[in-house]
Protein backbone atom coordinates (compact mmCIF):
# COMPACT_ATOMS: atom_id res chain seq x y z
CA UNK A 1 0.00 0.00 0.00
CA UNK A 2 1.25 2.97 -1.02
CA UNK A 3 -0.19 6.61 0.11
CA UNK A 4 0.16 10.24 -1.25
CA UNK A 5 3.42 12.07 -0.74
CA UNK A 6 1.74 14.73 1.19
CA UNK A 7 3.65 15.07 4.40
CA UNK A 8 0.73 14.49 7.45
CA UNK A 9 2.80 15.01 10.36
CA UNK A 10 6.49 15.29 11.82
CA UNK A 11 7.61 13.60 14.34
CA UNK A 12 10.76 14.78 16.24
CA UNK A 13 13.19 11.62 17.20
CA UNK A 14 16.23 12.58 19.22
CA UNK A 15 16.91 10.01 21.85
CA UNK A 16 19.14 7.26 20.43
CA UNK A 17 17.19 5.12 22.65
CA UNK A 18 13.58 6.17 21.08
CA UNK A 19 14.82 5.35 17.51
CA UNK A 20 16.38 1.74 18.52
CA UNK A 21 12.44 1.66 20.01
CA UNK A 22 11.27 2.87 16.47
CA UNK A 23 13.44 0.64 14.32
CA UNK A 24 12.90 -2.65 17.06
CA UNK A 25 9.08 -2.19 16.49
CA UNK A 26 8.99 -1.93 12.87
CA UNK A 27 8.48 -5.09 11.75
CA UNK A 28 5.48 -6.21 14.78
CA UNK A 29 4.19 -2.60 13.52
CA UNK A 30 3.95 -3.44 9.74
CA UNK A 31 0.59 -5.14 9.84
CA UNK A 32 -0.80 -4.05 12.68
CA UNK A 33 -0.90 -0.63 11.79
CA UNK A 34 -1.22 -0.93 8.20
CA UNK A 35 1.61 1.10 7.27
CA UNK A 36 2.24 2.51 4.06
CA UNK A 37 5.36 1.51 2.77
CA UNK A 38 7.37 4.99 2.59
CA UNK A 39 6.54 5.53 6.03
CA UNK A 40 7.79 2.31 6.68
CA UNK A 41 11.29 3.18 4.77
CA UNK A 42 11.44 5.85 6.44
CA UNK A 43 11.73 5.04 9.79
CA UNK A 44 13.49 2.18 9.54
CA UNK A 45 15.99 4.32 7.97
CA UNK A 46 15.60 6.71 10.42
CA UNK A 47 19.13 7.89 12.27
CA UNK A 48 17.80 11.06 14.11
CA UNK A 49 15.96 14.17 13.59
CA UNK A 50 12.21 14.15 12.06
CA UNK A 51 10.20 11.18 10.07
CA UNK A 52 7.82 12.88 8.09
CA UNK A 53 4.89 10.72 8.06
CA UNK A 54 3.37 10.76 4.84
CA UNK A 55 0.26 8.68 6.19
CA UNK A 56 -2.16 9.30 8.98
CA UNK A 57 -3.21 5.76 10.05
CA UNK A 58 1.27 6.05 10.82
CA UNK A 59 1.57 9.23 12.24
CA UNK A 60 -0.98 8.87 14.45
CA UNK A 61 -0.12 4.79 15.38
CA UNK A 62 2.87 6.20 16.17
CA UNK A 63 1.99 8.99 18.50
CA UNK A 64 -0.59 7.02 20.15
CA UNK A 65 1.93 4.40 21.19
CA UNK A 66 4.02 7.09 22.17
CA UNK A 67 7.45 5.66 20.77
CA UNK A 68 8.73 9.00 19.44
CA UNK A 69 7.08 11.31 21.67
CA UNK A 70 9.68 12.80 23.64
CA UNK A 71 10.02 16.56 23.26
CA UNK A 72 11.96 18.91 25.50
CA UNK A 73 10.89 21.02 28.61
CA UNK A 74 13.31 23.94 29.69
CA UNK A 75 13.16 24.99 33.31
CA UNK A 76 15.22 27.68 35.35
CA UNK A 77 16.89 26.66 38.32
CA UNK A 78 18.71 29.37 40.24
CA UNK A 79 19.41 31.48 36.94
CA UNK A 80 20.24 28.06 35.07
CA UNK A 81 18.62 26.31 32.44
CA UNK A 82 17.75 22.88 33.04
CA UNK A 83 17.07 20.51 29.38
CA UNK A 84 14.79 17.55 30.01
CA UNK A 85 12.71 15.25 27.73
CA UNK A 86 9.09 15.06 28.31
CA UNK A 87 7.46 11.68 27.54
CA UNK A 88 4.27 10.14 26.72
CA UNK A 89 1.58 10.70 29.25
CA UNK A 90 1.37 7.60 31.35
CA UNK A 91 -2.28 6.27 33.02
CA UNK A 92 -3.44 3.81 34.88
CA UNK A 93 -4.57 2.16 31.77
CA UNK A 94 -0.90 1.74 30.08
CA UNK A 95 0.10 0.14 34.10
CA UNK A 96 -2.39 -2.17 34.99
CA UNK A 97 -5.09 -2.59 31.84
CA UNK A 98 -9.17 -1.47 31.95
CA UNK A 99 -12.57 -2.49 31.82
CA UNK A 100 -14.46 -1.20 29.07
CA UNK A 101 -18.01 -1.07 28.99
CA UNK A 102 -19.63 -3.14 25.86
CA UNK A 103 -23.40 -3.12 24.72
CA UNK A 104 -24.12 -6.43 23.01
CA UNK A 105 -27.32 -8.52 21.93
CA UNK A 106 -26.68 -12.19 20.47
CA UNK A 107 -23.19 -11.83 20.43
CA UNK A 108 -22.76 -8.49 17.88
CA UNK A 109 -22.02 -5.67 19.47
CA UNK A 110 -24.13 -2.34 19.61
CA UNK A 111 -23.32 0.74 19.13
CA UNK A 112 -24.37 4.21 21.33
CA UNK A 113 -26.84 6.56 19.50
CA UNK A 114 -29.56 9.10 20.11
CA UNK A 115 -33.23 9.02 19.62
CA UNK A 116 -34.98 12.18 18.53
CA UNK A 117 -38.75 13.29 19.16
CA UNK A 118 -39.64 12.27 15.82
CA UNK A 119 -38.19 9.19 16.17
CA UNK A 120 -35.29 9.26 14.01
CA UNK A 121 -31.74 7.70 15.33
CA UNK A 122 -28.57 9.62 15.40
CA UNK A 123 -25.00 7.60 15.04
CA UNK A 124 -23.06 8.82 17.38
CA UNK A 125 -20.86 9.42 14.85
CA UNK A 126 -23.27 11.65 13.14
CA UNK A 127 -23.44 14.29 15.84
CA UNK A 128 -20.65 16.99 16.86
CA UNK A 129 -19.80 19.85 19.74
CA UNK A 130 -19.99 22.78 18.15
CA UNK A 131 -19.18 26.80 19.27
CA UNK A 132 -21.81 29.34 17.86
CA UNK A 133 -22.20 33.09 18.89
CA UNK A 134 -25.89 34.04 19.99
CA UNK A 135 -26.89 33.94 16.45
CA UNK A 136 -26.34 30.66 15.91
CA UNK A 137 -23.13 31.14 13.46
CA UNK A 138 -19.72 29.59 14.19
CA UNK A 139 -17.10 32.37 14.21
CA UNK A 140 -13.25 32.15 13.97
CA UNK A 141 -11.66 34.05 16.54
CA UNK A 142 -13.29 34.94 19.74
CA UNK A 143 -12.33 36.86 22.78
CA UNK A 144 -11.00 35.11 25.93
CA UNK A 145 -12.64 36.68 29.30
CA UNK A 146 -10.80 35.46 32.29
CA UNK A 147 -12.95 36.87 35.18
CA UNK A 148 -14.84 39.70 33.02
CA UNK A 149 -11.22 40.79 32.00
CA UNK A 150 -9.77 40.59 28.11
CA UNK A 151 -6.68 37.86 28.18
CA UNK A 152 -4.44 36.25 25.68
CA UNK A 153 -3.11 32.59 25.73
CA UNK A 154 0.27 32.17 27.45
CA UNK A 155 2.77 30.08 25.34
CA UNK A 156 3.27 25.96 26.19
CA UNK A 157 5.84 24.96 28.24
CA UNK A 158 7.38 24.13 25.41
CA UNK A 159 7.78 27.44 24.44
CA UNK A 160 9.11 29.58 27.15
CA UNK A 161 10.62 27.99 29.88
CA UNK A 162 9.14 28.01 33.73
CA UNK A 163 10.53 28.86 36.58
CA UNK A 164 11.45 25.70 39.05
CA UNK A 165 12.45 26.03 42.83
CA UNK A 166 13.58 22.78 45.11
CA UNK A 167 11.12 22.49 47.52
CA UNK A 168 10.62 19.41 50.34
CA UNK A 169 9.00 16.17 49.44
CA UNK A 170 5.99 16.76 51.48
CA UNK A 171 4.90 19.35 48.95
CA UNK A 172 3.52 16.18 47.38
CA UNK A 173 0.51 16.32 50.44
CA UNK A 174 -2.10 18.36 49.05
CA UNK A 175 -0.92 17.99 45.21
CA UNK A 176 -4.12 16.76 43.00
CA UNK A 177 -1.88 15.27 40.19
CA UNK A 178 -4.18 14.94 37.16
CA UNK A 179 -1.50 14.14 34.73
CA UNK A 180 1.84 12.15 34.77
CA UNK A 181 4.98 12.43 32.48
CA UNK A 182 7.87 10.18 32.55
CA UNK A 183 11.29 12.33 32.13
CA UNK A 184 14.43 11.55 30.54
CA UNK A 185 17.30 13.12 29.75
CA UNK A 186 17.17 14.56 33.22
CA UNK A 187 20.18 16.27 34.84
CA UNK A 188 19.06 17.89 38.43
CA UNK A 189 19.59 16.02 41.18
CA UNK A 190 17.04 13.90 43.23
CA UNK A 191 14.40 15.52 45.32
CA UNK A 192 11.11 17.23 43.90
CA UNK A 193 11.09 20.55 42.54
CA UNK A 194 7.82 23.12 41.70
CA UNK A 195 6.95 24.83 38.84
CA UNK A 196 4.02 25.30 36.55
CA UNK A 197 3.41 23.33 33.22
CA UNK A 198 0.88 23.91 30.52
CA UNK A 199 0.84 21.30 27.19
CA UNK A 200 -0.41 23.83 24.72
CA UNK A 201 -1.02 27.53 25.23
CA UNK A 202 -3.35 28.06 28.22
CA UNK A 203 -4.96 30.85 30.25
CA UNK A 204 -3.28 29.76 33.22
CA UNK A 205 -0.87 27.01 33.45
CA UNK A 206 -1.29 24.14 36.13
CA UNK A 207 0.64 23.68 39.04
CA UNK A 208 3.79 21.26 38.21
CA UNK A 209 6.53 19.46 40.66
CA UNK A 210 9.39 17.38 38.91
CA UNK A 211 9.79 14.26 41.01
CA UNK A 212 13.61 13.36 40.29
CA UNK A 213 14.39 9.74 42.17
CA UNK A 214 17.45 7.90 42.17
CA UNK A 215 16.74 5.85 39.19
CA UNK A 216 14.34 7.92 37.56
CA UNK A 217 12.06 11.36 36.90
CA UNK A 218 8.45 12.48 36.59
CA UNK A 219 6.84 15.47 36.07
CA UNK A 220 3.24 15.46 37.79
CA UNK A 221 1.22 18.08 36.43
CA UNK A 222 -2.01 18.87 38.63
CA UNK A 223 -3.44 21.38 41.48
CA UNK A 224 -2.20 22.56 44.83
CA UNK A 225 -5.16 22.01 47.58
CA UNK A 226 -4.84 24.18 50.92
CA UNK A 227 -5.42 22.25 53.73
CA UNK A 228 -5.76 23.41 57.55
CA UNK A 229 -5.05 22.29 60.80
CA UNK A 230 -8.45 22.01 62.97
CA UNK A 231 -9.01 22.94 66.84
CA UNK A 232 -11.39 22.25 68.68
CA UNK A 233 -13.83 23.72 66.48
CA UNK A 234 -13.93 23.37 62.58
CA UNK A 235 -14.37 26.64 60.44
CA UNK A 236 -16.40 24.93 57.52
CA UNK A 237 -16.12 28.35 55.59
CA UNK A 238 -12.72 27.28 55.21
CA UNK A 239 -13.39 24.21 52.63
CA UNK A 240 -14.71 24.28 49.05
CA UNK A 241 -17.53 22.77 48.46
CA UNK A 242 -16.78 22.38 44.73
CA UNK A 243 -14.51 19.43 44.66
CA UNK A 244 -14.58 18.20 41.18
CA UNK A 245 -13.65 15.05 42.02
CA UNK A 246 -14.59 11.33 41.25
CA UNK A 247 -14.42 11.98 43.04
CA UNK A 248 -3.61 -5.45 50.34
CA UNK A 249 -1.37 -7.71 51.95
CA UNK A 250 2.24 -7.19 51.41
CA UNK A 251 1.76 -5.93 47.60
CA UNK A 252 -0.71 -2.94 47.09
CA UNK A 253 -3.00 -4.25 44.08
CA UNK A 254 -3.62 -1.26 41.73
CA UNK A 255 -5.25 -3.55 39.26
CA UNK A 256 -8.80 -2.06 40.27
CA UNK A 257 -9.93 -2.68 36.92
CA UNK B 1 -21.13 22.68 51.62
CA UNK B 2 -20.81 19.35 50.25
CA UNK B 3 -19.36 17.06 53.23
CA UNK B 4 -19.35 13.62 53.35
CA UNK B 5 -19.19 10.43 55.82
CA UNK B 6 -16.33 8.24 56.84
CA UNK B 7 -17.01 5.42 58.99
CA UNK B 8 -13.45 4.80 60.32
CA UNK B 9 -12.24 2.35 62.55
CA UNK B 10 -8.81 2.70 64.77
CA UNK B 11 -7.32 0.49 67.26
CA UNK B 12 -10.80 -1.10 67.62
CA UNK B 13 -13.20 1.67 68.12
CA UNK B 14 -14.90 3.36 64.84
CA UNK B 15 -16.96 6.58 64.45
CA UNK B 16 -18.45 8.04 61.79
CA UNK B 17 -16.38 11.82 60.71
CA UNK B 18 -16.74 13.96 58.09
CA UNK B 19 -14.52 14.45 55.05
CA UNK B 20 -14.40 17.15 52.96
CA UNK B 21 -13.17 18.68 49.65
CA UNK B 22 -10.09 21.35 49.68
CA UNK B 23 -10.06 24.84 47.88
CA UNK B 24 -7.75 25.51 45.05
CA UNK B 25 -4.68 27.24 46.28
CA UNK B 26 -4.55 29.46 43.02
CA UNK B 27 -8.79 29.11 41.81
CA UNK B 28 -8.89 28.38 38.36
CA UNK B 29 -10.56 32.08 36.09
CA UNK B 30 -13.71 32.08 34.79
CA UNK B 31 -13.21 31.72 31.19
CA UNK B 32 -15.63 32.60 28.49
CA UNK B 33 -15.31 33.54 25.09
CA UNK B 34 -17.14 36.20 23.24
CA UNK B 35 -18.02 37.70 19.69
CA UNK B 36 -19.25 40.94 18.72
CA UNK B 37 -22.62 39.34 18.43
CA UNK B 38 -22.19 38.36 22.15
CA UNK B 39 -20.70 35.67 24.56
CA UNK B 40 -20.27 31.95 23.19
CA UNK B 41 -21.88 28.62 23.47
CA UNK B 42 -21.81 25.38 23.13
CA UNK B 43 -24.02 23.63 21.01
CA UNK B 44 -24.89 19.75 19.86
CA UNK B 45 -25.29 19.80 16.00
CA UNK B 46 -25.82 17.09 13.44
CA UNK B 47 -22.85 17.08 11.38
CA UNK B 48 -23.95 15.96 8.16
CA UNK B 49 -21.74 12.46 7.84
CA UNK B 50 -23.33 10.23 4.78
CA UNK B 51 -23.53 6.99 7.37
CA UNK B 52 -24.03 5.06 4.05
CA UNK B 53 -20.21 5.86 2.83
CA UNK B 54 -17.26 3.87 4.51
CA UNK B 55 -14.71 6.77 4.69
CA UNK B 56 -11.72 4.28 4.47
CA UNK B 57 -12.56 3.63 0.91
CA UNK B 58 -13.10 7.09 -0.41
CA UNK B 59 -10.09 7.67 -2.86
CA UNK B 60 -8.71 11.59 -3.49
CA UNK B 61 -10.32 11.27 -7.01
CA UNK B 62 -13.84 10.66 -5.75
CA UNK B 63 -13.46 13.31 -2.83
CA UNK B 64 -12.36 15.86 -5.44
CA UNK B 65 -15.32 15.21 -7.81
CA UNK B 66 -17.98 15.18 -5.21
CA UNK B 67 -18.71 15.32 -1.24
CA UNK B 68 -20.19 11.60 -1.11
CA UNK B 69 -19.43 11.68 2.67
CA UNK B 70 -21.62 14.63 3.82
CA UNK B 71 -25.36 14.89 3.47
CA UNK B 72 -25.73 18.57 3.24
CA UNK B 73 -29.73 17.92 3.92
CA UNK B 74 -28.91 16.57 7.72
CA UNK B 75 -26.54 19.02 8.28
CA UNK B 76 -26.10 22.01 10.62
CA UNK B 77 -28.93 20.95 12.95
CA UNK B 78 -28.73 22.04 16.23
CA UNK B 79 -29.84 19.02 18.72
CA UNK B 80 -32.04 20.19 22.29
CA UNK B 81 -30.04 17.69 24.47
CA UNK B 82 -32.99 17.42 26.68
CA UNK B 83 -35.04 15.84 23.84
CA UNK B 84 -32.87 13.17 22.77
CA UNK B 85 -33.22 9.39 24.23
CA UNK B 86 -29.79 7.56 24.76
CA UNK B 87 -30.19 4.22 22.64
CA UNK B 88 -28.35 1.67 21.13
CA UNK B 89 -28.53 -0.10 17.58
CA UNK B 90 -26.68 -2.36 15.80
CA UNK B 91 -24.52 -0.73 13.34
CA UNK B 92 -23.82 -3.16 10.76
CA UNK B 93 -27.61 -2.95 9.74
CA UNK B 94 -27.65 -0.22 6.83
CA UNK B 95 -30.93 1.35 8.23
CA UNK B 96 -30.27 0.73 12.32
CA UNK B 97 -33.28 0.64 14.82
CA UNK B 98 -32.93 0.86 18.48
CA UNK B 99 -32.13 -2.16 20.30
CA UNK B 100 -34.17 -3.92 23.12
CA UNK B 101 -32.90 -6.77 25.62
CA UNK B 102 -29.38 -6.05 25.59
CA UNK B 103 -26.54 -7.27 27.42
CA UNK B 104 -24.34 -4.72 29.35
CA UNK B 105 -20.29 -6.39 29.57
CA UNK B 106 -17.24 -4.92 30.85
CA UNK B 107 -14.30 -6.36 28.90
CA UNK B 108 -11.27 -6.34 30.87
CA UNK B 109 -7.76 -5.29 28.95
CA UNK B 110 -4.50 -6.00 30.10
CA UNK B 111 -2.01 -3.23 29.99
CA UNK B 112 -0.67 -4.71 26.38
CA UNK B 113 -4.25 -4.64 25.29
CA UNK B 114 -5.45 -8.09 25.25
CA UNK B 115 -8.39 -9.01 26.34
CA UNK B 116 -8.43 -10.60 29.84
CA UNK B 117 -12.26 -11.52 30.93
CA UNK B 118 -15.80 -10.10 30.03
CA UNK B 119 -18.50 -9.88 32.85
CA UNK B 120 -21.17 -8.63 33.89
CA UNK B 121 -21.12 -4.54 33.81
CA UNK B 122 -21.48 -3.92 37.71
CA UNK B 123 -21.90 -0.20 38.56
CA UNK B 124 -19.89 0.54 41.85
CA UNK B 125 -21.44 2.10 44.81
CA UNK B 126 -19.73 4.49 47.78
CA UNK B 127 -18.40 2.47 50.34
CA UNK B 128 -17.08 5.20 52.69
CA UNK B 129 -20.27 4.87 55.37
CA UNK B 130 -21.32 1.11 55.31
CA UNK B 131 -22.08 -0.90 58.04
CA UNK B 132 -18.76 -2.25 58.22
CA UNK B 133 -16.26 0.71 58.87
CA UNK B 134 -13.37 1.64 56.82
CA UNK B 135 -10.37 0.26 58.80
CA UNK B 136 -6.88 1.80 59.15
CA UNK B 137 -4.68 -0.74 58.71
CA UNK B 138 -0.67 -1.06 56.96
CA UNK B 139 1.66 2.06 57.65
CA UNK B 140 4.19 2.86 55.51
CA UNK B 141 7.06 5.47 55.83
CA UNK B 142 5.38 8.99 54.48
CA UNK B 143 8.82 9.87 52.78
CA UNK B 144 8.57 6.09 50.48
CA UNK B 145 4.84 6.58 50.04
CA UNK B 146 4.62 9.90 48.66
CA UNK B 147 7.20 8.76 45.85
CA UNK B 148 5.92 5.59 45.28
CA UNK B 149 2.29 6.72 44.56
CA UNK B 150 0.36 9.12 42.44
CA UNK B 151 -2.14 11.17 44.57
CA UNK B 152 -5.26 12.40 42.76
CA UNK B 153 -6.96 13.67 45.55
CA UNK B 154 -7.06 15.08 49.31
CA UNK B 155 -9.60 15.46 51.52
CA UNK B 156 -9.53 16.52 55.08
CA UNK B 157 -11.18 14.62 57.41
CA UNK B 158 -13.03 17.00 60.41
CA UNK B 159 -14.84 15.82 64.11
CA UNK B 160 -18.47 16.90 64.30
CA UNK B 161 -17.68 16.54 68.16
CA UNK B 162 -15.33 16.46 71.16
CA UNK B 163 -15.60 12.68 70.91
CA UNK B 164 -14.49 12.61 67.49
CA UNK B 165 -11.98 15.02 67.63
CA UNK B 166 -10.09 12.43 70.22
CA UNK B 167 -10.46 10.04 68.23
CA UNK B 168 -8.88 11.83 65.14
CA UNK B 169 -6.39 14.06 66.92
CA UNK B 170 -5.19 10.55 68.28
CA UNK B 171 -4.78 8.93 65.14
CA UNK B 172 -2.84 12.18 63.44
CA UNK B 173 -0.72 12.22 66.41
CA UNK B 174 0.06 8.89 66.05
CA UNK B 175 1.20 9.10 62.61
CA UNK B 176 2.91 12.27 62.90
CA UNK B 177 5.00 11.06 65.36
CA UNK B 178 6.17 7.56 63.19
CA UNK B 179 6.33 10.01 60.03
CA UNK B 180 3.92 7.06 58.31
CA UNK B 181 1.13 6.97 56.08
CA UNK B 182 -1.60 4.16 57.23
CA UNK B 183 -3.80 2.38 54.36
CA UNK B 184 -7.06 2.69 54.68
CA UNK B 185 -9.16 -0.26 53.27
CA UNK B 186 -13.04 -1.05 53.33
CA UNK B 187 -15.22 -4.02 53.18
CA UNK B 188 -14.97 -7.04 56.17
CA UNK B 189 -11.50 -7.50 55.96
CA UNK B 190 -10.76 -3.86 55.21
CA UNK B 191 -8.50 -4.79 52.13
CA UNK B 192 -11.27 -3.04 49.35
CA UNK B 193 -10.46 0.19 47.39
CA UNK B 194 -12.43 3.01 48.31
CA UNK B 195 -15.37 4.26 46.24
CA UNK B 196 -15.99 7.97 47.24
CA UNK B 197 -19.10 8.71 44.64
CA UNK B 198 -21.53 6.82 42.88
CA UNK B 199 -20.46 4.91 39.46
CA UNK B 200 -17.02 6.26 40.82
CA UNK B 201 -13.70 4.96 40.45
CA UNK B 202 -11.83 2.97 43.17
CA UNK B 203 -9.10 4.13 44.97
CA UNK B 204 -6.26 3.13 47.06
CA UNK B 205 -6.30 5.58 50.45
CA UNK B 206 -4.08 6.38 52.46
CA UNK B 207 -4.33 8.33 55.71
CA UNK B 208 -2.03 11.49 56.22
CA UNK B 209 -1.72 12.88 59.84
CA UNK B 210 0.58 16.17 61.34
CA UNK B 211 -0.81 17.82 65.03
CA UNK B 212 0.49 21.34 66.23
CA UNK B 213 4.09 20.73 67.83
CA UNK B 214 4.77 23.77 69.62
CA UNK B 215 2.60 24.57 72.82
CA UNK B 216 -0.11 26.83 71.86
CA UNK B 217 -1.15 24.69 68.70
CA UNK B 218 -0.82 21.09 70.33
CA UNK B 219 -4.72 20.56 70.11
CA UNK B 220 -4.57 21.11 66.32
CA UNK B 221 -4.23 18.53 64.14
CA UNK B 222 -5.21 17.92 60.44
CA UNK B 223 -5.79 14.40 58.86
CA UNK B 224 -5.58 14.03 55.24
CA UNK B 225 -7.23 11.29 52.97
CA UNK B 226 -4.89 10.91 49.95
CA UNK B 227 -6.25 8.91 47.12
CA UNK B 228 -4.28 6.82 44.69
CA UNK B 229 -5.00 4.73 41.32
CA UNK B 230 -1.59 4.22 40.45
CA UNK B 231 1.72 3.45 41.29
CA UNK B 232 4.76 5.93 40.18
CA UNK B 233 6.37 4.00 37.52
CA UNK B 234 6.63 3.52 33.98
CA UNK B 235 4.65 1.19 32.19
CA UNK B 236 5.81 -2.49 31.94
CA UNK B 237 5.98 -2.46 27.77
CA UNK B 238 7.97 0.89 28.17
CA UNK B 239 10.43 0.34 31.39
CA UNK B 240 13.11 -1.33 29.42
CA UNK B 241 15.32 0.33 27.14
CA UNK B 242 14.19 3.82 28.25
CA UNK B 243 17.53 5.98 28.61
Amino acid sequence: MRCSTRDFARVSVTSTTGIRWLRRSIQGMEHAVAGCSTCLTRCATLQSGNIAFSDWTCANAWLLIGLVMARDVNFTLGGQTATVQLEAKIDRKSLYGYAAKTIEKDGRSLSRGWLCPDGKLLRRESVAMQKIDPEGTPFDEPVTEANGEVVSLQPSSFEQAAPMESVPLKALIGFNVRDVYPLTKCTLAPGLYKTVFSYRKSIQPYDALVLVRAEDAFLLVGQYKVSTMVGLSVAYEFFDSAEDAEGEGEDLDFSMV
Amino acid sequence: MAQQILHLEFNGKSARVNFQGLPDLRPKPTVTLSTAAGPVTQVRVTNGLNPRVDTAQLRGDILIQGDPEIDFATAGQILDVDQLTTTYYDPSVPEPQPVTDFRELDIVYDAFGNEKERRPHSNRRPNLNELQPVKVGKRIPLAQALVQFVFRFNYQILHNDSLTRDFLHDIARELHQKQEVALLGAGAKGTLPLVIRERGSPYRAFLYGEVGEDETAKDRYKLLMLLSDMELKRPPHAASGTP
